[in-house]
């Protein structure tokens, strides 16, 4: 009997100490388990979203929460290997294309932490395809274009998209200033358009001013760029730099024109800088406000 | 059809088993007949086709053929389940019940309802002996106690036709006797009671008529009595002592004698030879002492008459 | 109708012993409450988390016992013999269908009610308030019991003719094909194969589409269901649920119960 006793309390203690064994074997691996090595082997959105059996709400927050801890762990780890950020949150959209959340942070982070600027563009775009009424994704892709690829013009575009589908007029102010960093005809008189439409629009007296100033300014640098550039295409075409302004007409340009500011324009003839009396050089802008 | 309790014409069953529609005749042509208020036991051997006959009554199965009615309304019609309390073979009820709930459930599928319902169901489990089980769930209770609620839950509505599927299998002696005064009460109270066995006292003891039944076909049906007449298979004729020339006189008409303490015993076929044996022996100047005609029990004619219906029973078992 | 109420009755009550039943509805429950914790692992859009998890448990969930207990409502009763005191009874073999699948029903609604109270408990904790208790989430839950409703109709259309673990398969591939179906239908519609339009229009009769009795989206999103648009998809489960329940009640009254 105590034989028999003797028996069973070995043959339990050695299963005891088998399983302990084998999971202390398998743990370290089993912790690496959930980090995805290469995007090949992620399923496709589209047949994951019909072999969902109706729960790809679900199954879309399911692969965000795996997004959130790819990009958690590729962030502590220190890697660049970003590969797998946009396949999944293309997998998390095409399950549910109304995952606005998920576009807006991708597209972020596909910029800010991955510098994959095309795919970043790519996550965006999709999300405003899907969603065209929310704002936050064409600010984003404004940001992208403006801080990672300084592709002013583009940010500008995005910026005034958002200001206007969000209904956000102080987005103009944004707006504005990237296009006064893009620095081109066209941007300045998309400025100008788009800054007397959210005049009209902004509700807060304080607001209006804002704009209005800012239109004022959009208008002076856009005047102050063609002085500059007046002054560039008179020293390519004599060899110097005019003494005064008036030595611009009429060969650079019909006539000079006035200040929008209200000032008047300064000119210094050792440097060909122009400049308004009252807001002062054309200098770039601070983005924010 | 008359107002007899049950009738059945022509009454078939083949079922089809499995894949390749195997046919297995259930039931063949079955002509039946129940006077209200008489006791009629279906006897036959497993797989006789009792039970199918009884599930067509009582509408769980659908005939191939003939037809059948219960008082006269054909059994297509759910009415004619009105009639008739059933009680079937092992009975089963769910076990989550106690008794007197599964009495009101199957009481309200009667069409009962109300303070009737709760005093007949009340009355019943007393009547059929589960007065001290009233509190416990079907799941405690034994094969025995679940039979006398099947019994209660067969007599809930009070029905005219009582269609028993073997009531008193798995009983013991003192449960089956109670069964028994139970039928014989239910005929006292005008009640039709129809049925199955593959026992042979239990129709022997209360049955009025009886109707055998064997591989789907009625191989004899009759009063109990009826039955009895053909089953003489021998008569036994004593006498007292006889001198060897008397003996000798008698042997051509009754075969050998044996010899008794009283005398003399013969052996003869049937009636008929037995009547001319005592006259011979009368002639001869003998002294009759009893004259006692052997019957073959119910038993043995059920082993004979499957004999000449067929090549035994095994093939129609488990039908 | 009153043998059908009688046995419906009998039906919920036996259900509610059933213990895969609370097995079920525990588990379901426990995601539920879970789905708080679970939903503070990303940042922004907990609400949505917290809304899918609810909904679609209760989906899930809920077509597990409606499949599970469909198969058996009728088959167990033949097995286990209980119904055949009942169906000798001025009980007609329809009125016993509509009776076992009602008292389903109303264990399913008892369900439904039990998930729905559960999801707007946990909302309502995180938002600290009630507003997302609109039309849209009631009807949501309502159309969920639809959905259930065809699944139960389904189990015990199978189950009439076939072995319970063979009724609980087909009829989780049906439905698993339901939901399949509105997912790709739009996709075979553009298509160019002809065969395809064809294909589809069997399917539409054949299938049900799951999807279109689906609107938790409005859950997740707060989108707007107007009365005409849930009546609509109410009639159209309601009224596939009855076929197959029709059709499962002719099969019932031919079969022979031995």
């Amino acid at each position: 009997m105590n034989r028999h006793r003797l028996t069973m309390a070995v043959l339990l203690a050695g299963s005891v100490a088998l399983t302990a064994a084998a999971r202390a074997a398998l743990e370290p691996a089993a912790a690496e388990r959930g980090s995805i090595r290469n995007p090949a082997w992620l399923p496709s959105g589209p047949v994951l979203r019909m072999a969902s059996f109706g729960q790809r709400l679900l199954l879309a927050d399911l692969y965000w929460l795996r997004t959130v801890s790819y990009m958690g762990e590729t962030l502590l780890a220190r890697s660049d290997r970003w590969e797998a950020l946009l396949p999944l949150a293309e997998i998390v959209t095409d399950l549910d294309p109304r995952y606005g959340y998920a576009y807006q942070v991708t597209g972020s982070n596909l910029a800010g932490l991955a510098h994959r600027y095309a795919e970043a563009d790519r996550i965006l775009e999709k999300g405003m395809r899907a969603l065209p009424e929310r704002w936050s994704l064409p600010f984003v892709y404004a940001t992208n274009k403006f801080v990672f690829e300084q592709d002013y013009a583009e940010a500008a575009r995005y910026a005034r998209r958002a200001a206007e589908v969000g209904h956000r007029p102080h987005l103009a102010l944004l707006a504005a200033n990237l296009s006064a960093l893009a620095d081109t005809d066209d941007e300045y008189r998309a400025a100008e358009a788009f800054l007397t439409q959210a005049i009209e629009q902004a509700a807060q007296p304080e607001l209006r001013e804002e704009l209005a100033a800012r239109l004022v300014r959009i208008r002076t640098f856009q005047v102050l760029s063609a002085l500059e550039k007046a002054v560039a295409a008179h020293r390519a075409r004599t060899g110097r730099l005019p003494v005064r302004l008036g030595e611009l007409v009429p060969s650079e340009l019909t006539a000079i024109p006035a200040d929008p500011s209200g000032g008047r324009f300064e000119y210094d003839a050792r440097t060909g800088e122009v400049a308004s009396s009252v807001l002062g050089p054309r200098a770039p802008l601070r983005v924010t406000r | 059809m008359s107002d007899l309790a049950i009738s059945c014409s022509g009454l078939s069953k083949t079922y089809r088993l499995g894949f390749r529609a195997r046919k297995l005749e259930a039931l063949v042509a079955l002509d039946l007949g129940v006077e209200p208020g008489s006791i009629y036991g279906f006897i036959g051997p497993n797989g006789a086709g009792k039970s199918t006959t009884i599930k067509i009554l009582v509408g769980l199965v659908r005939p191939s053929a003939g037809r059948a009615a219960l008082f006269g309304r054909d059994i297509a019609d759910p009415r004619a389940r009105l009639s008739v309390g059933y009680l079937p073979e092992n009975p089963s009820f769910h076990d989550f019940m106690r008794p007197l709930e599964v009495l009101r459930y199957l009481g309200q599928l009667s069409g009962l309802s109300g303070a009737d319902l709760d005093r007949r169901a009340e009355a019943l489990i007393d009547r059929v002996g589960l007065g001290h089980a009233r509190d416990l769930t079907v799941r405690k209770f034994s094969k025995g106690m679940v039979q006398r609620l099947g019994l209660a839950q067969a007599l809930i509505h009070d029905p005219p036709l009582l269609i028993l599927d073997e009531p008193m299998s798995g009983l013991d002696p003192i449960g089956r006797k109670e069964v028994r005064d139970l039928i014989l009460e239910l005929r006292g109270q005008g009640k039709a009671v129809f049925f199955s066995t593959h026992i042979l006292p239990d129709v022997e003891s209360v049955c009025d008529r009886v109707g055998m039944v064997f591989k789907g076909q009625l191989v004899k049906e009759g009063a109990l009595q009826g039955l009895l007449d053909d089953t003489v298979r021998a008569v036994e004729l004593r006498c007292a002592p006889l001198t060897p020339a008397q003996l000798e006189g008698l042997a051509p008409v009754t075969g050998r004698a044996t010899a008794l303490p009283e005398g003399h015993a013969f052996t003869c076929a049937n009636l008929d030879a037995a009547n001319v044996a005592v006259a011979r022996l009368l002639a001869a100047g003998g002294r009759l002492l009893s004259l006692q005609p052997h019957r073959e029990s119910l038993e043995e004619t059920f082993v004979r008459l499957a004999a000449a219906t067929g090549s035994g029973l095994e093939r129609a078992r488990g039908g | 109708m009153r043998t059908t109420l009688t046995i419906a009755v009998t039906t919920l009550r036996e259900a509610l012993r059933d213990r895969l039943l609370y097995n079920l509805v525990v588990f379901a429950m426990v995601l539920v409450v879970g789905s708080l914790t679970i939903s503070q692992l990303t940042l922004g859009e907990q609400f949505r988390i917290i809304a899918n998890i609810g909904t679609s448990s209760t989906q899930v969930f809920g077509t597990l016992i409606a499949v599970f207990l469909g198969v058996g409502l009728v088959s167990k009763e033949i097995d286990r013999r209980t119904c055949y005191p009942a169906l000798a009874r001025p009980v007609s073999r329809a009125g016993f269908v509509a009776g076992k699948y009602l008292g389903l029903l109303a264990t399913l609604a008892l369900n439904v009610a039990l998930m729905a109270a559960a999801t707007a408990a946990v909302l309502g904790l995180y938002r600290g308030g009630t507003g997302f208790l609109d039309f849209a989430f009631f009807a949501s839950f309502a159309l969920t019991l639809v959905q259930l409703a065809v699944c139960a109709a389904l189990a015990v259309l199978f189950s009439t003719f076939t072995t319970a673990t063979l009724a609980s398969i087909c009829s989780l591939a049906v439905i698993g094909a339901g939901w399949l179906f509105g997912e790709v239908r739009s996709f075979w519609l553009t298509a160019r194969q002809a065969e395809l339009k064809e294909l589809i229009r069997v399917l539409d009769v054949v299938l049900p589409n799951m999807g279109l009795l689906d609107v938790k989206e409005a859950v997740t999103y707060g989108d707007p269901v107007t009365l005409g648009s849930a009546l609509t998809r109410g009639a159209y489960g309601a009224g596939y649920a009855a076929v197959l329940l029709l059709l499962g009640a002719i099969i019932f009254t031919r079969r022979d119960i031995r």
